[in-house]
């Protein structure tokens, strides 16, 4: 008889104190993160080249105050601007589709996503789409690849995904995401292993 | 006449103790007989019966481990340095008084500047390449550490390709300080892992795992070193003098976690392929019957930048940098991942983690 109580009280602590789904778990890293331009001669010197004063952001962390810049994308993609075919003027059924090469393989074997996820389902082709429509430029992929690979953002910014392309002494440069994955079929892919092992002399473990 | 009978005797008790601590000063730091002469109540007296300070100082036990060093000085000093393959007298001269050097150590400025002018000329004589030997010391406040995302690696084995290029590995034996562990799911046991990976990777249902030396906090390699020709340095990283190396392998013994390797031959480096920016105690060539390892790049890493291993790995699985700077992605990786070290009950405290994704 007594027990009831207790276990309404037992119930009620456990409740209070329980973990709790926070849904905006997976918010937009502009949340967390300010962009601020920079000046050239911020730059580390080898990386310069590849990262333009006008494009390129310092994400800082409002917790940890990580600084960290991000490699450019659009001048490493072959066909770009979008614009020099995607546009009115041009009729694009008259020419040959050089998208065909492309398989896509993202998010179980490309039942889930499509074309239009990112790319969106404007005519203007020279941004990426967010889930909500916005403009994502190519150069900051890593917004829009956040929207579901939230983690996978976070640990980017922290420095456990992705990769540094500077030395651990000079400014972070940090690799985009379509740098490493092909946004296409982000998964790495089976090659042969560039140099054969050592053949150990001593069985040592 | 007794001053002239005396003064040879002290000059050359001089010339020993100077070779006894050339030879062996870095074992005992503390040598026997170095009280100033002032507190004998005989200074200044010419009589040769009077006996010196130093003598008074030894007891029986320090007279014996002297006595020991002159022997071992003598023997040393009667034994010829190995010029075999020396075709030139300046090439026999420098490799005369290399031989003849200091314990790195124990070198002031002015001897490692003199060291590295003669091991640059022998680099031009031997292979014909210019390099730049550096002997830059460690920065103030910087440890370096170092992790491994086991989730990430795929084995292409990059990270390797990259060590032996950069730090002038003998390509005939094809030795490497990098082993990469192809492991099923689920084992942790690295004695079952497949370390000769000779088909496409990654392969399903398995996961790779680098080993390499560790630079442990608590190095057991160090400490058997029976003539301290390896030690651990300020920002924590663990180097070997490979010119005061005696070739023992007791280091390669005590390691347990097989980071050390033994050059059996004289490596061979094409000429084309040789590294000319180098480092005293890093990638420098080494001679056949020393022990070498990896060193996390000293001469890159102590420049600022990344070792050679880091840059290479296509899948970023592999994170370095100083563990004393709190916005560091290595601190980063300790605060926020599940990390783990190899045989963390040894007690030799790795500066090496291993973590996974989520």
């Amino acid at each position: 008889m007594t027990a009831r109580p207790l276990y309404l009280a037992l119930f009620s602590v456990l409740y209070l104190f329980s973990c709790k789904q926070h849904p905006a778990e997976h918010k937009n890293i502009n949340h967390v993160l300010a962009k601020k331009s920079v000046s050239q001669s911020d730059l580390p010197r080898e990386f310069a080249e590849h990262i333009s004063t006008k494009e390129t952001h310092v994400l800082k962390d409002s917790l940890k105050n990580i600084e960290l810049l991000i490699a450019n994308r659009e001048q490493k993609i072959s066909r770009f601007p979008c614009s020099d075919c995607h546009n009115p003027d041009k009729q694009l059924s008259q020419l040959e589709n050089p998208h065909k090469e492309i398989i896509l393989n993202h998010g179980n074997n490309g039942k889930v996503t499509s074309c239009q996820n990112c790319h969106g389902e404007k005519t203007n082709k020279a941004s990426l789409y967010s889930l909500e429509g916005e403009n994502i430029s190519y150069n900051h992929v890593y917004e829009l690849c956040g929207q579901c690979h939230y983690k996978a953002q976070r640990d980017w910014v922290g420095g456990s995904h992705g990769k540094r392309l500077s030395g651990w002494g000079e400014k972070r440069v940090q690799q985009n995401c379509t740098g490493c994955h092909n946004p296409h079929s982000p998964l790495m892919p089976h090659k042969w292993p560039v140099i054969q092992p050592q053949s150990h002399e001593v069985a040592h473990d | 006449m007794t001053n002239i009978l005396s003064s040879p005797d002290k000059d050359g008790a001089m010339a020993k103790r100077e070779l006894f601590k050339k030879w062996f000063g870095h074992l005992f730091p503390e040598l026997p007989g170095q009280k100033p002469s002032s507190t004998c109540s005989c200074a200044g007296s010419t009589d040769t019966s009077c006996p010196s300070s130093e003598e008074v100082e030894l007891n029986r036990r320090q007279a014996l481990t002297t006595m020991a060093g002159f022997l071992g000085g003598a023997t040393l000093t009667l034994a010829a340095p190995n010029l075999n393959g020396a075709t030139t007298e300046e090439e026999k001269s420098l490799r005369f008084d290399e031989y003849f050097r200091k314990n790195y150590r124990e070198m002031s400025q002015q001897e490692k500047m003199q060291t590295i002018e003669r091991l640059e000329r022998l680099s031009q004589i031997k292979y014909g390449v210019n390099a730049q030997i550096s002997s830059q010391e460690a920065k103030k406040n910087v440890l370096f550490g170092y992790a491994f995302n086991i989730s990430k690696c795929k084995g292409y084995m990059e990270c390797v390709s990259a060590c032996v290029k950069e730090n002038n590995q003998d390509r005939n034996s094809n030795l490497q300080y990098i082993t990469i562990h192809e492991m099923e799911n689920g084992n942790m046991q690295l004695h079952s892992s497949n370390k000769q990976i000779v088909h496409e990777v990654p392969l399903d249902g398995h996961f790779y795992m680098g080993t390499q030396c560790f630079h442990c906090e608590n190095p057991p390699c160090t400490k058997v070193c029976p003539v301290g020709a390896t030690w651990k340095e300020e920002d924590g990283i663990v180097v070997v003098d490979y010119d005061w190396c005696i070739g023992c392998r007791y280091c390669e013994a005590a390691c347990p976690y097989f980071g050390r390797r033994f050059n059996w031959a004289e490596p061979q480096i094409p000429k084309e392929e040789m590294n000319p920016t180098q480092h005293y105690l890093g990638n420098r060539p080494r001679s056949k019957g020393v022990m070498e390892k990896c060193t996390f790049c000293i001469q890159r890493s102590r420049d600022g930048k990344n070792p050679a291993c880091v840059e290479a790995c296509p899948t970023g699985a592999r994170v370095f940098g100083n563990l004393l700077d709190p916005n560091s992605e290595i601190r980063y990786i300790l605060e926020n991942k599940k990390v783990f070290r190899l045989k963390e009950e040894l007690g030799t405290e790795p500066k090496f983690w291993y973590y996974m994704d989520g």
